[in-house]
């Protein structure tokens, strides 16, 4: 996910999850860059995206219908298949879609997320798996975002 | 008393959150500070954390500074906010006090036996133990060191008194005279059985904000020897056992020391202190005084004189026995009260100082030869009847220093008259402008029948529990005060599970013992009225209400 050189005039976040601006697949990393890295536009999202789809459902006491089962399932061995895999991610995926477009108020184009692809998953290594998603949004823009996930 | 992060409710930090995120907004407008941000989730929601738990604190606080809230929910202020709040109107809150007092130990023999400092002495529940080890010995043995107690005989049993605290503060621990004990432990090899010996004393609960409140209204009282209130302040202040004060003074109709030609000239005030929620029962043996002896009916009239610290506050002389294992009690045909040193006040005659620290009690009591007897207390067998007869100069002449016949007395007093009464003449604290005498309040002991209809399966209960909330929630009211029968039911509800029902009516019933110890009974389903006779001195202003578990009767019909 880059880090937006040019934040005039956007809403800002902090940026906590990173790739660089290279061509095709990168792992998100998560954790802090330096002090004052800021993200916006959709990169912003496909974070927002990231954070609500890997936070476990009830692990935030003021929010409590915030995040999702499926890192619990797939960590706790009831996704087997592919297919089970793309079953779960559908199931969250309208209610992630759901929050971020109740989030903001007439966001801009390029954060208003029409749409989310899991294109892959495939395991990297024996502990580490990566779906590849590809977001897609009102201005057109599309981002193919690869999220690891470690399963130790 | 704090709420967890995770227990924090979600509206409260959520609301928490759009106030500081507007707060933010304003400086800083494009911060992207939407739900699921980083900067919201991360940050503001961390901070939204933390300013909900300050401002639960905040509100606990102001909370526990109103004396409003406070009333409203005492459970649920902060306690060192409420004990600072009152410590502004001189109210100080009490830790409680462990009771004391005597037990009585029953021996198979008079072999010296110890007990130990640690034994654990268990009655109705609660736990006592030894104020010291003790050593039980028989008068042989005995050279009254502090820690030596003496065994006696009484009939067939061996018997000692040993001094026990509570192990804990709390009024539950002021036992009743002739409560036995349920367990001693360890006990020594020739123990048969223990109970209370005179009622214990001294126990008090710690206050809780309910009764710091209470105390409050005294606290901010002027704290001088004038008017009611005031002198209740006063009293309360300087002895904090003290359960309530009534004053009598001028142009009350039931005061009478300041009557001159009828007609009343101020400057005497009666107080009427309640020193405690129910009399002492105080049992101790006496050597009284072979008046005379019948010998056509075989009886003899002794006399006990008590003296003034034993008259200070005397109610009633409930029974007189030979032997502690004895049922009922000798006929007592006269109970005669007299002024002592009543020093500078001015008391025309004993009526006007019953109950007093000044009262003296003499009563006089006739026995049977066969049951005087049992009092026989010399080393020598008792006498039959004719050389009793024939030695009677010589019995009436030596029983005193002999110690012939000792007797077991039970009396009912309020403690702590004397102390009070030195109090109030004390020249740094008495008033200037009225002469104070202190007298226990006139009692009424009363009884309380409840009969309450179980429906079948319900479960038991602990009736004693039950017994003990009544008596304190009747013992609670204050003078003037009447005693609904409401209130009582209520407690009885309080303390019973379900499936229970009062059927109604309950019944109060009371004897008022007057100054002149002439008695009147009372009756009440309805709420039990402080009595009002001003010709022998009796008003709500110095009448008071006790009860007593074991005068409750509660029944239980299954149906």
């Amino acid at each position: 996910m880059t880090v937006s050189q040019n934040y005039a005039g956007r809403a800002v976040d902090i940026c906590v999850l990173d790739t660089s601006n290279k061509d095709g697949v990168e792992l998100i990393n998560v954790g802090f860059l330096g002090s004052g890295s800021a993200v916006s536009g959709p990169y912003k999202i496909v974070q927002k995206f990231a954070k609500f789809l890997l936070t476990d459902l009830g692990s935030v006491p003021a929010e409590p219908n915030y995040g999702t089962d499926f890192i619990r399932r797939l960590l706790g061995g009831q996704i087997q298949t592919i297919s089970e895999l793309r079953i779960r991610f559908f199931q969250e995926l309208g209610e992630i879609k759901t929050y971020i477009a109740n989030s903001v108020e007439n966001p801009p184009a390029d954060e208003t997320l029409v749409s989310v692809q899991l294109e892959d998953f495939s395991n990297v290594s024996q502990d580490d798996v990566v779906m590849k998603l590809r977001f897609t949004f009102l201005d057109q823009s599309t981002i193919l975002a690869p999220v690891r996930i470690s399963t130790v | 008393m704090e709420t967890s992060l995770a227990q924090q409710s979600s509206e409260s930090v959520f609301a928490k959150e759009e106030l500081i995120i507007a707060f933010i907004q304003e400086s800083f407008p494009s911060l992207d500070m939407s739900p699921g941000t980083v900067i919201r989730d991360l940050v503001i929601r961390l901070y939204a954390h933390l300013e909900t738990r300050l401002q639960e604190q905040i509100d606990l606080a102001l909370i526990s500074s109103s004396l409003l809230e406070i009333s409203k929910n005492p459970n649920v202020v902060d306690e060192e906010q409420v004990e600072r709040l009152l410590s502004n109107y001189n109210v100080v809150k009490s830790e409680g006090a462990k009771a004391f007092g005597k037990v009585r130990i029953f021996l198979n023999s008079s072999n010296s036996v110890f007990v130990d400092a640690n034994a654990d002495i268990v009655i109705n529940d609660i736990t006592f133990n030894p104020k010291e080890a003790f050593v039980l010995l028989p008068a042989e043995s005995y050279s009254a060191a502090p820690n030596q107690r003496l065994i006696t005989r009484s009939g067939t049993a061996y018997t000692a008194l040993i001094d026990v605290v509570a192990s804990t503060t709390g009024s539950e621990g002021n036992m009743r005279s002739g409560s036995l004990v349920a367990s001693l432990s360890p006990a020594p090899a020739t123990f048969v059985s223990a109970k209370v010996d005179s009622d214990f004393s001294g126990g008090q609960d710690a206050d809780d904000n309910v009764a710091l409140l209470a105390k409050m209204r005294t606290g901010i009282v002027g704290k001088v020897f004038g008017g009611r209130e005031h002198i209740k302040a006063k009293l309360k202040n300087a002895f904090p056992g003290i359960m309530d004060v009534g004053s009598v003074g001028f142009l009350d109709p039931e005061m009478k020391r300041d009557l001159v030609n009828g007609v009343h000239s101020g400057g005497r005030i009666d107080i009427f202190v309640k020193s405690a929620s129910y009399p002492s029962r105080i049992q101790e043996q006496v050597i009284p005084k072979l008046v005379s002896f019948n010998s056509v009916d075989k009886e003899g009239l002794f006399e006990i004189v008590f003296d003034e610290n034993k008259s200070s506050g005397l109610y009633i002389v409930e029974s007189i026995k030979a032997l502690l294992t004895q049922l009922g009690s000798y006929d007592i045909v006269s109970d005669v009260r007299a002024l002592g040193n009543f020093g500078n006040h001015y008391i025309e005659d004993i009526s006007k100082s019953a109950f007093s620290a000044y009262q003296r009690v003499t009563v006089k009591f006739t026995v049977a030869f066969d049951e005087m007897v049992k009092a026989w207390s010399l080393s020598d067998p008792a006498p039959d009847i004719s050389t009793f007869i024939t030695d009677l100069a010589y019995y009436i002449d030596n029983q005193q220093n002999l110690g012939i016949f000792k007797f077991y007395v039970e009396y009912l007093k309020l403690p702590d008259l004397q102390e009070i009464q030195a109090y109030v003449d004390l020249a740094s604290e008495r008033s200037l402008s009225a002469d104070m005498l202190v007298h226990a309040p006139i009692p009424v002991l009363s009884s309380l029948q409840i009969r309450l209809l179980k429906k079948t399966g319900s479960s038991n209960f602990d009736l004693a529990k039950l017994k003990s909330a009544l008596t304190s929630k009747f013992n609670s009211y204050g003078f003037g005060e009447r005693i609904p029968g409401s209130a009582l039911v209520h407690t009885v509800y309080e303390n019973v599970p379900e499936g229970y029902t009062v059927d109604l009516p309950i019944h109060m019933y009371g004897v008022v013992i007057n100054p002149d110890l002439s008695k009147d009974v009372i009756f009440s389903s309805d709420a039990l009225q402080p009595p009002t006779i001003y010709e022998k001195g009796v008003s709500p202003n110095n009448v008071a209400f006790f009860l007593e578990s074991d005068m409750v009767d509660v029944s239980i019909k299954e149906c």
